[in-house]
């Protein structure tokens, strides 16, 4: 099962919320909806510009948020294009970031240098 | 008349859970996680699995169970290591290395609270749903009470409460749902309450925060939160040699971990549950599910059992498939299904066993499974 993991900076939290359940997603009678698909999705929320300063349980400062609205994916198994590559899903890939570091998140064991997509 | 098919959890390698019966490949179950997942081995010792090595866990005895859980993210930075600067100290210290820790380390901590107004905390974005904080706490000394506490700025301040601390480690936790929120802490001992301590300094190890009515297995984190991913994809080989698709049984032994629609199947595709068997349960608390489609039809009333017992307990639960004999068992209480439309026996050969539901992941059982079995006559209910 090939991994790859992702980092995402949509436009706004339904920007985000439309993108993750075009993954495919099924709603339950009490209204709870649940992801239908095998990749592992997880939504950060709105990009933090600077930290919360505190001291002890005082705010000195809040924390700054951007505008951009994070998610971290985990995908597995995409569909892999006829030269060998793998790109993101449709409608994902502009909103792909690229940084240098393994970001605010992790997924337990995997680093995603080695495995972003 | 006869056990056809048997999954015990015993011998696994990546990818794979061997079954018992059939002695074939077919019998075997490939298995899914994308990324590393933790249980409690046969030493009763925290240890990490992989991506895609199934979890034979053994939290409940010395026979393990295949175990298997939704994806959760540990909100918590640090999670083990409390001298780091995400976490607050006010009159407390904590000291690093000091006893046998959960996964057999030397990386216990002693917190330790100073004076009448100590706490050890974090700061945390936990949000307004389901939210669980636990650690891990023994006492260096006797038995006693310790305080835990968690903190909304805006939603009804702090939350002290003590847990029973021993001297041996165990995992204490938490549950609530926030209705408001602002500036949000977890507390690794908060003395200000003055609620009647009877410790002022505990071992701990091993913090989580997570958004989830209970605590899922323990996810290590460091500068960063971090994800275990969901367990998924766990089916056998081509079984129709074994199943009789006319009558059977279909029964396993579980418990639940999370409420939500949780079954196991068995079904003539991989990817559609036209011709299927499914027993398992819904996201509600107290409700067997059985469901029956041949053809796309309902052969059995699709309104599941209202029962009584602890689903996150052990549970025998049983269905068993005849043309007018439909009936459904969780222990010892029997459950009679009305028939719907269609009938049996199924217009494709049964052929897949799998935990969760086809082409469906949302399904996908989430517990701990000590043995599925399938028999080939309904009289064996």
């Amino acid at each position: 099962m090939a991994i790859y993991i992702g980092k995402y900076a949509f436009n706004s939290k339904e920007q985000a919320i439309d993108k993750i359940e075009a993954l495919g997603t099924v709603t339950y009678e009490d209204g709870t909806k649940y992801p239908n698909h095998h990749h592992t999705v997880v939504v950060l929320g709105q990009e933090i510009i600077s930290q919360q300063v505190l001291d002890g349980e005082e705010v000195l400062e809040e924390e700054v948020l951007g505008t951009d609205y994070l998610v971290d994916v985990l995908w597995h198994d995409l569909e892999i294009e006829e030269d060998g590559s793998v790109d993101h899903p449709y409608g994902w890939k502009s909103y792909s970031i690229d940084i240098d570091s393994e970001g605010i998140h992790k997924f337990l064991g995997l680093n995603y240098q080695d495995l972003k997509i | 008349m006869a056990l056809k098919y048997l999954y015990v959890p015993s011998a696994y390698k990546a990818a794979t859970a061997y079954g018992v019966l059939p002695n074939a490949a077919a019998a075997d179950l490939t298995f899914g996680r994308g990324s590393n997942g933790s249980r409690i081995n046969k030493d009763k010792l925290i240890e990490t699995e992989s991506s895609n090595v199934p979890r034979l866990d053994y939290s409940s005895g010395s026979c393990p169970t295949l175990f298997t859980e939704i994806s959760v993210t540990n909100l918590l930075t640090e999670s083990e290591n409390f001298t780091d600067s995400d976490w607050s100290k006010a009159n407390s210290t904590v000291t690093a290395n000091a006893t046998i820790d959960p996964q057999g380390g030397n990386n216990g901590f002693l917190v330790s609270l100073n004076t009448s107004q100590a706490y050890l905390n974090q700061a945390v974005s936990f949000l307004a749903e389901a939210t669980t904080f636990s650690v891990y706490l023994k006492s260096p000394t006797v038995a006693g009470t310790y305080p835990l506490n968690w903190y909304a700025a805006n939603g009804g301040a702090h939350h002290r409460e003590l847990v029973n601390v021993t001297t041996e480690w165990k995992r204490f936790e938490i549950n609530f749902t926030p209705t408001g929120l602002g500036s949000r802490f977890i507390y690794i001992g908060d003395n200000r309450g003055a609620i009647g301590e009877t410790l002022s300094s505990v071992y701990a190890w091993g913090a989580q925060v997570e958004s989830s009515a209970k605590a899922t297995s323990y996810i290590k984190t460091e500068a960063s939160t971090v994800t275990r991913s969901a367990d998924t994809g766990i089916v056998s080989g081509d079984l129709s040699s074994y199943i009789n698709s006319t009558e059977g049984v279909l029964e396993f032994k579980a418990s639940r971990s999370a409420l939500k629609t949780a079954v196991i199947s068995l079904s003539s595709s991989l990817t559609s549950g036209d011709n299927s068997v499914s027993l398992g349960f819904t996201s509600s608390a107290t409700v067997l599910f059985h469901k029956i489609l041949s053809s796309g039809s309902d052969v059995i009333s699709t309104t599941p059992s209202t029962i009584s017992v602890d689903l996150t307990q052990m549970n025998v639960v049983k269905l068993k498939w005849k043309d007018g004999d439909f009936q459904a068992k969780i222990n010892d209480t029997v459950f009679t299904i009305a028939e719907a439309g269609g009938s049996l026996p199924f217009a494709a050969t049964l052929k897949y066993l799998r935990i969760g539901y086809p082409n469906d992941t949302s399904q996908d059982f989430a517990g701990a499974i000590q043995y599925i079995k399938v028999y080939d006559s309904a009289s064996d209910f």
